[in-house]
């Protein structure tokens, strides 16, 4: 009972000043408009804190450095980058990114992102940084820098009145990837190839799984397999009605001896460092990973095609028996 | 009537005086409801207050936080709170019964480790370190919570935590209210108090003192009749 009388003459109170201050109302929840994730001009920050970091970690080849400011495919890259280089003793130099465009969006929970236009050192053609927050508390760790094609240009992106770019659907853009990796996956014949218009990076992958085929002859069989990486998938809203994706792959080539006489070798080279021997004899099998980055863009309904617009790729690993 | 209007006054303003002095008292020149110190803990890494917990806007709350170990106090918006805590166990405060009670849920994993909270960036207001740590936020439309945690994140947590709501003009409102309760115990008592209208007594005419009453019963005088000192 004095309980409850306790909690009626704290009830009373309360009210009393309630109703006399006329100052507290009910919590009407969250605004309709979503917070920025973060302001440019700590975007800006991050962005400088990258270049810093970025600059030193590739002058000491610091995998554990690099891991401070990126994640993702980018990482993994890097990193596979930073063993190559020590075993091929090459060093990396300085440079600064020119002209960076900060796209900052909209957007309530995690993972959360921001995207980068800049031109890294003397590229004439600008990367896309890709900045993205895990969950809070965590650092702003850039997860991929896909290469625009030449001459191709970003589209212009959807901004609200205060020049924050606009979100578009996840579904979407996961369908989008998901198409072009079948692309990838099954040719230049396979059933999504007429979605997509021509890129030289994609041609080029065609060509030299074909040539790496001639290349084995009969003694040999290579696969080519990409899927989806765990990376987010990042869609923006274009201001034609389409969609720019942002997604990563992770492909693996797998070359099987059939001929028990044949064996596989590899010399110095872009595989250095990365797990083959040079010069050892492969007589099984040799799988080779990398990652990929892409930009895509998803046209509005209509005649227009899907189009990988950029692109980098990076050999990460590889093993062989 | 008039009797039960006085009565009824005098207690409704005893009552109104009572609280708006209460009131007062505990709100204090700085405009502050507070409640505390009470011991919280948890067996988790942190107290969470679910978002409908705070569901009040226009006060400035204030929390503050002591324990044996260094404290972290921290408001933060409930996506970031959530991203953060992620599966870890902690306890979740689902309703704040004032003056002090909490229905909690112990919640998450028991595994896990989490960041020290004073790293990260998306705190509305925190303070940690050894001794008091203390937080006010002007309470806004959204989903706010509180986070109570050590300042290195580990677990379990006790803390002894004192919490505030800063209403502005709140101790001036009580102090009004105990005067309106004061004039309506004042107007009762006067009211009570009031008496008949008088009625004028004449001199007697023969030192024998006024026979009363003087005239007719029914209120009107015949002055035909009247005579003073004797009866009809």
């Amino acid at each position: 009972v004095s309980g409850r009388l306790r909690r009626a003459a704290v009830t009373a109170v309360g009210l009393a000043l309630v109703a006399g201050c006329g100052v507290v109302r009910d919590n009407a929840g969250e605004p309709a408009i979503a917070p920025a994730v973060l302001s440019v001009d700590a975007a800006k920050t991050v962005f400088a804190h990258y270049e810093t970091v970025n600059n030193a970690a590739n002058t000491h080849l610091d995998p554990t450095l690099m891991a401070t400011i990126e994640g993702g495919s980018r990482l993994v890259i890097d990193q596979a980058s930073y063993r190559s280089a020590r075993a091929t003793k090459r060093k990396f130099s300085a440079f600064r990114y020119a002209d960076p465009v900060f796209h900052v969006p909209r957007q309530a929970g995690y993972p959360r992102w921001f995207l980068v236009s800049s031109r890294p050192g003397k590229a004439k053609d600008p990367e896309l940084q890709l900045f993205v927050r895990a969950r809070a508390g965590d650092p702003w760790l850039m997860i991929a820098s896909p290469r625009l094609t030449p001459k191709k240009k970003l589209p212009e992106l959807v901004t609200d009145a205060d020049g924050f770019v606009q979100p578009a659907p996840a579904a979407a853009a996961k369908a989008g990837a998901t198409a072009y990796l079948d692309y990838l996956n099954g040719g230049p014949r396979s059933r999504n190839a007429s979605r997509f218009a021509a890129d030289p990076f994609t041609r080029s992958n065609f060509a030299d799984l074909a040539e790496e085929q001639r290349h084995l002859g009969s003694g040999a069989t290579a696969t080519n397999s990409a899927t989806l990486s765990d990376d987010p998938i990042i869609a923006l809203r274009t201001k034609d009605g389409g969609t720019l994706v942002l997604f990563a792959s992770v492909q693996r080539e797998e070359i099987r001896l059939t001929d028990p006489d044949a064996s596989l070798s590899f010399g110095s080279g872009p595989l250095d460092g990365l797990g083959l021997r040079p010069g050892q004899q492969y007589r099984q099998f040799v799988e080779i990973t990398a990652s990929i980055e892409h930009a895509l863009v998803i046209p509005p309904k209509g005649p227009r095609k899907m189009e990988l617009i950029g692109s980098d790729f990076g050999l990460t690993k590889a093993t062989g028996l | 009537m008039r009797r039960f209007l006085s009565v009824c006054g005098i207690v409704i303003g005893v009552l109104i005086a009572l609280v708006g002095g209460a009131a007062a008292v505990w709100v204090g020149p700085d405009d502050t409801l507070a409640t505390g110190p009470h011991h919280v803990s948890s067996a988790g890494h942190a107290v969470v207050t679910a978002p409908g917990v705070l569901a009040k806007v226009g006060p400035t709350l204030h929390v503050s936080a002591a324990g044996p170990r260094p404290a972290f106090v921290g408001i933060g918006h409930d996506a970031d709170v959530t991203s953060y805590i992620g599966p870890a166990r902690h306890d979740q405060v689902h309703r704040l019964n004032i003056p002090w009670s909490l229905d909690t849920d112990l919640i998450g994993a028991p595994a896990g480790t989490l960041r020290r909270p004073g790293d990260a960036d998306f705190w509305v207001a925190h303070a940690s370190g050894p001794g008091a740590q203390a937080v006010a936020f002007p309470l806004t439309d959204g989903a706010w919570d509180i986070v109570l945690m050590n300042a290195d994140g580990s677990q379990p947590v006790a803390l002894d935590v004192t919490m505030g709501l800063e209403v502005g003009g709140a101790f001036y409102t009580a102090l009004g209210v105990c005067l309106a309760g004061v004039l309506l115990v004042v107007g009762g008592v006067l009211l009570f108090r009031r008496r008949r209208p008088s009625v004028v007594t004449p001199p007697p005419l023969d030192g024998a003192g006024p026979a009363w009453p003087p005239g007719p019963r029914d209120g009107s005088y015949d002055q035909a009749h009247a005579q003073w000192g004797g009866g009809q």
